[in-house]
């Protein structure tokens, strides 16, 4: 739960960061794209049925340690900020916090297969 | 509740090894709150945007909201090729929202899957959506908008709430499969014995008929 509020708050903070650090161009294109998605993906894995979906916040952690090098942003503010919110994006990934397992053994526990949906003769 | 009670419950609307029932009315009054602030934002972003309104709720940003519903490229091609505009496609989408969230009972993961699957396809595509939007606004157009934003939000938060009668229904009709029954019966409600699935080990537990909203 902590996790993913941290993850949520650093991913609205990256839609306000180019206002804020008043930098503008391809810096602050790349943070009001992965901020809002970090965001949602984080809001949606506070409920404990969508907390694998931290897992897909990986490729924006990963885009914006890397995305100052690569568009090479010029100002250091903007450099900082991309490199310290995606690592810390990052480092919260793993820790999946605390779940009830009241949902009847969860996603793993489902065993359907949809090639079969007739039933089987007999 | 004592661990020990979970998945002993006498309670039909409860799937085996839970401790709720995923329909119950307390897993589902959010959502459908949540979907009518949603249809209230982008109902109004519809009046604006149809110029049924001149005023618009913006304290934050400025010009956002008339640059973004408005003159935005995007609102526009909408006006262009489309009969209606896509604050009012998103606005009949919380409507489908909060219509499949208050159809049937507390026994709907088990007794209606469709209407889960319906359901649970319109809050994820809205929510997508909505997420994409918010996205492309400040980017494409240099702009944001509060009500874009509250209606993003209100779609954000019916997805965590939606999840667990997904999960329930994908748990029920493996258990009607694993028992050699149809799932495309069981998943269109037409299987007398999909019921029965869920409480087979248990004979004390009989299937109650569905007493629809209370």
């Amino acid at each position: 739960m902590i996790p993913r509020l941290v993850s949520f708050a650093i991913g609205i903070w990256l839609m306000a960061a180019p206002a804020v650090l008043d930098y503008e161009g391809s810096a602050a294109g790349s943070d009001r794209t992965a901020g809002p998605l970090i965001a949602a993906l984080s809001f949606v894995a506070l409920w404990e049925l969508g907390r694998g979906l931290r897992w897909a916040t990986v490729p924006f952690g990963l885009w914006l340690v890397v995305a100052p090098l690569v568009l090479w942003y010029g100002e250091l503010s903007a450099t900082l900020n991309s490199i310290v919110c995606g690592a810390a994006v990052l480092a919260l990934v793993p820790v999946g916090g605390r779940t009830s397992g009241n949902f009847g053994g969860g996603w793993q526990a489902v065993q359907l297969d949809i090639r079969r949906s007739q039933g089987q003769p007999g | 509740m004592n661990r020990d009670d979970i998945g002993d419950s006498k309670d039909p609307a409860v799937p085996p090894g839970w401790d709720h029932s995923p329909s119950g009315w307390p897993q589902r009054v959010p959502i459908i709150v949540a979907a009518l602030v949603g249809l209230g934002a982008s109902g109004w972003l519809t009046l604006y945007q149809e110029g049924l309104v001149d005023t618009i709720w913006e304290p934050f940003f400025g010009d956002g909201t008339r640059e973004i519903a408005i003159e935005s490229g995007f609102s526009q091609w909408f006006e262009r090729n489309l009969p209606v505009g896509d604050a009012f496609l998103g606005a009949s989408v919380y409507l489908a929202d909060a219509i499949t969230g208050s159809i049937g009972g507390r026994q709907r993961w088990r007794r209606m899957p469709w209407l889960i699957a319906l359901f649970a396809l319109f809050v994820v595509a809205l929510g997508a959506v909505s997420v994409l939007l918010i996205v492309s606004q400040p980017v494409l157009y240099g702009a944001f908008c509060t009500l874009c934003i509250v209606s993003g939000a209100a779609s954000l938060s019916m997805i965590g709430p939606a999840l667990d009668e997904v999960l329930a229904s994908l748990q029920h009709l493996g258990r009607v499969q694993a028992q050699g029954g149809s799932v495309l019966r069981a998943f269109l409600g037409r299987s007398p014995e999909g019921d029965q699935v869920d409480f087979a080990r248990d004979s004390t537990r009989e299937p109650v008929t569905e007493g629809g909203p209370t």
